[in-house]
């Protein structure tokens, strides 16, 4: 007897399923279930490589006859040779195919027993012939044939079992179709389809039945040589007619749909398979669902779910991608705003205003508009240029408000024709926060192209770097403080005259607070990276030089180159301006002022004297050094905004 | 990274009434990061009725106008509600944060010591 090919059986488990499903798509694979669905499945064409056996019976008739009477005595065919190689056999079924080596053919009727085919395992078909068994005592192994139909499911337990699903049947040699062909027959692939189909069952269930059956009659099929699929009882003798395939196909329908032995040749060795279909649940439920494709019931519930999930992420892939599209044209429509936005703080400027060479760059620390930096250069009337650059403190949509408020308001200013001072004074009247929790530094310059001189004054804010001058450097002491503290700013002032090859550079203070390994960048460096980068240089150049020198910028960054094109003969200016009220004269701001402004003593007494005289009639007194030639020359005047002229504050906001 | 922080001790010395003065102690970056924690501390001394607040800034390595600002916004308050003050003391040594209060132009608004002791005693002798 062969060995049993493995078998299988109807997998119970849903992951047993899928390998069954898959294995069940498979060329050659032929499970229980297709059996009993008709499946449109097409067996490849199933060679068996039998070898030749020849069976030295004298053929009895064909078919059906029921009585064959080949009395061949001891017919012993030992076809334990008949193998059907299964190996070859291209099925995976995991069917068994049972060969009956030894048909033993009984002797009374022709009785084809052993199906020949021995099923195995559930799905193994079992062909059978039937033969006709002349010669009954011819048995050739053993006992009752049947081999086995190990393969199948069934199989390992029934391995005597002859035949498998038909051997079942009538022993005596009633089988009309079983019978004739032996040895013949064998290989019919349909055979074995069907065998498969039925199969399943046949093995197992009453094999053992039969087998004793088929013995009494002496007609035996010894299921023995199991072969893949199909398995012939290759029998010699017997007349009866050779479609032992069909034979089987009947038995194994038979088997598959009753127990009963109704079929020809096959009988009811189904016993086994019917309980096996109804144990699997999932086969239940398949067989209530209706798909249009041939597969086992089992695995229906699988595919149905597999179906519902692949449509429900096919749905939810479908709505994302709407909605991934939506947000990108959401999100470019945003950013066309906030370049609008961005725009409103720092407009895009020509390279050339008025006979200055202007360069402007910006980068947000945060992304687009994130910061509060800003800028402008405009034309506030003819022969003038004006600049404003600030950074308002803090991040975000509020400083972005603050930004553009501060900006505008000032611009409008300087286009009324007050200088520098006066609008920073203005505007720090008209921008104030009690709670000084929000403001603007700013530093806003205007340039005379008729006399090439710069006057700048700063609120809070680092004054420019000024690189070519032929005077002193502005001084920065007793700067005014921010735009919105509700405290008088826009006190100091400087002028000075901007020669050829000179050049102006107004920056926030993200510039010089770049992070770098010593700590912050500082106003040093940056004038010294700023007079490496030639005698125009661009801002955005000096952006990324800062950034390269910095480990790390957090805060924007802003800058605004500015470099006279005109060659203006005008002597050296320098003039610095400083309003003084009576809390400067007395804190000791002035005195200071004067000092760094290296008036001497005796006339720093007497500039004093007459700022508190002035300060005693308008309120405040306006401190004017001019630093052009070598010695200092001090002017007080009254300012000349009178406090009156922007008496009334207006209040901002809400 | 910048790091900072702020603490506060007690204020001894010759102010006469220590009850309703506060010594504020910060060091590191007080930069936008820090200034949230500065004004919480700030406004916290104030409503508890501190009058004149002396913050220690000398070991300040950098101070931004934000945080520049919260100390103005404290000296609004501590003028208009309780007639207090806020002095603030750094060492003539730390010449950066001089500087940056230098630019801010709050000479006016803030009064600066070299040190705290000199503080103390401007207090005193103030009230």
């Amino acid at each position: 007897m062969r060995a049993p090919l493995p078998h299988r059986r109807a997998p119970r488990t849903i992951a047993a399923g899928l390998l069954a499903l898959a294995a069940s798509l498979g060329p050659a694979a032929l499970s229980a279930g297709a059996a009993e669905s008709p499946l449109g499945l097409s067996l490849p064409p199933v060679s068996l490589p039998l070898p030749p056996i020849s069976l030295p019976l004298p053929s009895g008739g064909s078919g059906g006859s029921p009585k064959v009477e080949v009395t061949v005595p001891s017919v012993t065919v030992t076809v334990p040779s008949v193998e059907v190689s299964v190996g070859g056999v291209g099925v995976t079924t995991p069917s068994v195919g049972v060969t009956t080596p030894n048909a033993n053919v009984s002797g009374s009727g022709a009785t084809v027993t052993g199906g020949g085919v021995g099923v195995s395992s559930t799905s193994v078909g079992t062909s059978t012939q039937g033969q006709s068994g002349g010669s009954p005592p011819s048995e050739k192994t053993g006992s009752g044939g049947g081999s086995s139909g190990g393969g199948g499911s069934s199989g390992s337990t029934t391995p005597t079992n002859p035949s498998g699903g038909a051997g079942g049947s009538e022993p005596r040699g009633t089988d009309p179709h079983g019978g004739g062909s032996s040895g013949g027959s064998g290989d019919s692939p349909t055979a074995h389809a069907a065998s498969l189909g039925a199969g399943t069952s046949a093995g197992a269930g009453q094999p053992a039945a039969q087998a004793g059956r088929s013995r009494k009659n002496g007609s035996h099929l010894r299921g023995g040589a199991a072969s893949g699929r199909g398995r012939r009882g290759s029998l010699g003798g017997t007349p009866g007619a050779g479609d032992g395939p069909s034979a089987g196909l009947a038995g194994s329908l038979a088997l598959a749909r009753s127990s009963t032995g109704a079929g020809a040749g096959a009988d009811g060795s189904s016993g086994d398979p019917g309980t096996h279909h109804a144990s699997n649940p999932l086969e239940a439920i398949g067989k209530q669902i209706p798909l249009p494709i041939p597969v086992p019931d089992w695995s229906k519930p699988i595919i149905l779910a597999l179906l519902l999930l692949a449509g429900w992420f096919a749905v939810r892939s479908r709505v994302a991608v709407r909605r991934a599209l939506k947000l990108e044209r959401q999100r470019a429509l945003l950013l066309k705003d906030v370049d609008t936005m961005q725009e409103a703080l720092v407009p895009i400027v020509p390279a050339r205003v008025g006979g200055l060479a202007v360069s402007v760059a910006y980068r947000p620390a945060d992304g687009p508009a994130a910061g509060g930096d800003f800028y402008d250069v405009f034309v506030p009337a003819r022969g003038k240029v004006a600049v404003i650059l600030g950074d308002v403190a803090g991040h975000g949509p509020g400083a972005l408000k603050q930004a553009a408020l501060t900006r505008y308001t000032l611009r409008a200013y300087l286009q009324t024709g007050l200088e520098p001072r006066a609008a920073l004074a203005l505007a720090g009247r008209v921008l104030g926060d009690p709670t000084a929790e929000q403001f603007a530094t700013v530093v806003v310059g205007l340039y005379d192209t008729r006399d090439g001189c710069l006057t700048f004054a700063g609120a809070g804010h680092p004054p420019p770097l000024v690189q070519g001058l032929q005077t002193r450097e502005p001084l920065s002491v007793c700067a005014s403080p921010p735009i919105g503290w509700t405290v008088p700013t826009g006190r100091r002032q400087t002028t000075i005259s901007l020669p050829r090859g000179s050049l102006v550079c107004f920056y926030s203070d993200g510039l010089i607070e770049a992070r770098c390994k010593e700590g912050l960048l500082g106003r040093e460096r940056l004038g010294e990276i700023l007079g490496s980068l030639g005698s125009r240089p661009k801002a955005e150049k000096l952006l990324g030089r800062v950034r390269k020198a910095a480990e790390a910028t957090p805060d924007d960054m802003a800058a605004c180159i500015l470099a006279p094109e005109v060659t203006l003969v005008a002597p050296p200016t320098h003039i610095e301006e400083f309003e003084v009220d009576a809390q400067a004269l007395a804190n000791g701001l002035a005195q200071r002022f004067l000092e760094t402004c290296e008036v001497p003593l005796p006339e720093r007494e007497r500039t004093l004297g007459r700022a508190g005289d002035t300060i005693a009639v308008y309120g405040a007194a306006l401190l004017s050094v001019d630093l052009s030639g070598r010695g200092a020359e001090v002017e007080v005047a009254p300012p000349e905004h009178a406090p009156e002229a922007v008496a009334g504050r207006p209040q901002v906001g809400a | 990274m910048s790091f900072f922080y702020i603490t506060d001790e007690p204020a001894s010395g010759d102010a006469g009434s220590c009850d309703d003065v506060a010594m504020l102690v910060a060091g590191g970056d007080i930069d936008f990061a820090a200034s949230p924690q500065l004004r919480e501390r700030l406004a916290d001394y104030v409503s508890k009725g501190k009058r004149h607040l002396v913050v220690d800034l000398s070991a300040v390595t950098f101070i931004d106008s934000t945080a520049i600002g919260v100390l103005v916004g404290a000296v609004m308050r501590l003028r208009e509600h309780e007639h207090g003050t806020m002095t603030v003391v750094c060492a003539e040594e730390n010449k950066r944060v001089l500087r940056i209060f230098d630019i801010a132009g709050v000479e006016n608004l803030i009064e600066l010591h070299g040190s705290r002791a000199e503080a103390l005693l401007a207090l005193a002798m103030a009230s």
